[in-house]
């Protein structure tokens, strides 16, 4: 037994060391993870939480994609094929849905909680400005998967939605032709939503959510408790966080 | 399954201390976690049974005169090939295209009068769907086919 | 860590205050995880997604609405000018992504920041106002 022990320990390990002294992966792993948080700091989890749900909407909208099909004659007939006869596909589809709108609710908390607690000041704008954006794409992807399963609420919700952007003074016509892939709503405003649902806004976000971790990994988290002083103050403790948040030899 | 304190286990029960129930408890959650989402993912991806999209009703594949005696034509009945031969003494039958071999499409062999492979030369009885000769391994299964009012219909039960 | 030159005491108070991300705070956001997990397969299955007639452009049905977080900004253009109401919420967009820049106020508690958390109020109260009014008419 004590042996059984001994190899189930050794061999991982082992395999570890060779991958360590290749790859220097220890060193990686702590300035990874070795980031001391302030115990003022409260998240409430709501970050995390809003990443978590864009992992469940990656894998279930990468299992959605093998089944359904862009276009308009095939496109409804698809999802009630996903859903009567794939084994699971409702509930594949569904949480895909649910977790869409859970997803947006915990983007605009985590938006709030920065707010209340003045986490947006310097030195983080552009981590601000980042999540803004971030907030923006989750929208864009609610608005164009929603017309994707191309039943009537979906033909006309985004009929509605899109005819919004013909109000814009000046370029509105434009604009619209833009979205839709010309004046009205067919095929192509189908094919164009699809492949924005699923090329460019995932790679869109997946981009600017590594960016806004970066930063935050930088900096370290916020520390909501008041800071004492001028806003020179403020600067200091910033550059004091972000060499807490980068030092990382234990 | 851990290593027992040395002091306890002589000639003793072998010991569950309250680190490796908690520790077992662990495990037994994650897996279980790791299973239950991975159980809905692999049922999805298998591929769902067609049963549901017509898995075949009797089509109507033409008239005797498009098909006159001493012919046959390889026609797509329920998605898949069917070769529908009217023989010279004016016998209608319905094979399977699919070759037994490799899965070629056949073919009619209109100056002999079989049913020809054209992958390897594998050659069927034209009203069995016997090999008659090549390396087909066993003969074409036939398709129900009925003639009714000069019309030929072909599939169903 | 740069602490060479730093006296052991200030080390500890700094240790006080500080928490290492793993396997602490990790720990917890995990443990946030699992819950959100198990809440979304619930919510899936007590409520599935649902699926209407397949789309007829040539048909429209009754009250068509957008999706829950559209509708402050559907209620907003039906009640205001047409080119107003498709601006209001850009220009909103605008000042919210450079917010940091806008408000110079270095206090972070909301006690000492009366304008902005007025203001993020005001702006919340009406869009949750819009959202149900939208959604109810």
């Amino acid at each position: 037994m004590q042996q059984k022990d001994v190899f189930y320990r050794t061999w991982p390990l082992r395999f570890w060391n060779w991958l360590d002294k290749r790859y220097a992966l220890q060193e990686f792993l702590h300035a990874l993870v070795d980031v001391p948080i302030p115990r003022s700091a409260n998240t409430l989890y709501l970050g995390g939480i809003t990443l978590f749900l864009f992992g469940i909407q990656a894998i279930t909208g990468i299992l959605l994609s093998i089944y359904y099909q862009p276009t308009p004659e095939n496109a409804y007939g698809s999802i009630l094929f996903i859903m009567n006869d794939v084994r699971f596909g409702w509930l594949i589809r569904s949480i895909h849905a649910w977790g869409a709108n859970l997803m947006i609710i915990f983007c605009i908390l985590h938006l709030l909680r920065v707010f209340v607690q003045g986490a947006y000041k310097p030195p983080r704008e552009l981590t601000w400005m980042a999540g803004v954006l971030l907030l923006m794409l989750t929208l864009g992807f609610g608005f164009t998967g929603y017309l994707l399963p191309w039943d009537q609420r979906a033909f006309w919700a985004t009929t509605v939605g899109s005819e919004i952007a013909g109000a814009i003074p000046l370029v509105g016509q434009a604009a619209l032709n833009f979205l839709r892939g010309g004046p009205e709503i067919t095929a192509l405003t189908l094919s164009r939503f699809f492949g924005t649902h699923v090329l460019v806004l995932p790679v869109g976000l997946a981009l600017l959510v590594a960016i806004h971790l970066v930063m935050v990994h930088q900096q370290g988290l916020a520390d909501p408790t008041e800071p004492t002083g001028s806003p020179d103050d403020l600067l200091q403790e910033g550059a004091e966080g972000s060499r807490v948040g980068g030092s990382d030899d234990h | 399954m851990r290593e027992s304190d040395p002091r306890e286990s002589e000639g003793r029960l072998p010991t569950v201390d309250r680190r490796g129930f908690v520790r077992s408890l662990l495990g037994f959650s994650i897996i279980s976690t790791i299973m239950g989402v991975l159980t809905p993912i692999i049922g999805y991806l298998w591929p769902p049974a067609r049963s549901a999209r017509g898995g075949g009703g009797r089509v109507l594949v033409g008239t005797l005169t498009d098909i006159p005696p001493g012919q046959a034509e390889v026609l797509p009945i329920n998605d898949k090939p069917v070769i529908v031969v009217n023989t010279q003494d004016n016998q209608v039958r319905a094979f399977s295209a699919i070759c037994t071999h490799l899965g070629c499409v056949c073919e009619w062999e209109d100056r002999r009068q079989f049913i020809l492979c054209p992958c390897h030369d594998g050659r069927f009885n034209a009203l069995t769907g016997a090999v008659i000769s090549g390396p087909p391994p066993s003969p074409l299964p036939s398709v129900e086919v009925v003639v009714e009012d000069g019309d030929i219909y072909a599939g169903g039960a | 860590m740069t602490t060479k030159n730093r006296e052991s005491e200030n080390k500890e108070q700094e240790n006080r205050l500080l928490l290492p991300f793993f396997p602490h705070y990790l720990l917890d956001e995990v443990i946030a995880w699992y819950v959100m997990l198990g809440v979304i397969v619930v919510l899936a299955s007590l409520f599935p997604a649902g699926l209407e007639e397949q789309a007829d452009p040539f048909q429209t049905p009754a009250h068509i609405k957008p999706e829950w977080y559209f509708l402050a900004v559907y209620q907003e253009l039906k009640i205001v000018p047409r080119t107003i109401g498709v601006l209001t919420p850009m220009l909103g967009i605008l000042l919210l992504l450079v917010l940091p820049f806008i408000d110079r106020n270095p206090h972070k508690t909301w006690r000492r920041r009366p304008i902005a958390v007025g203001l993020g109020v005001i702006v919340l109260v009406a869009a949750i106002v819009l959202t149900v009014w939208g959604w109810r008419s």
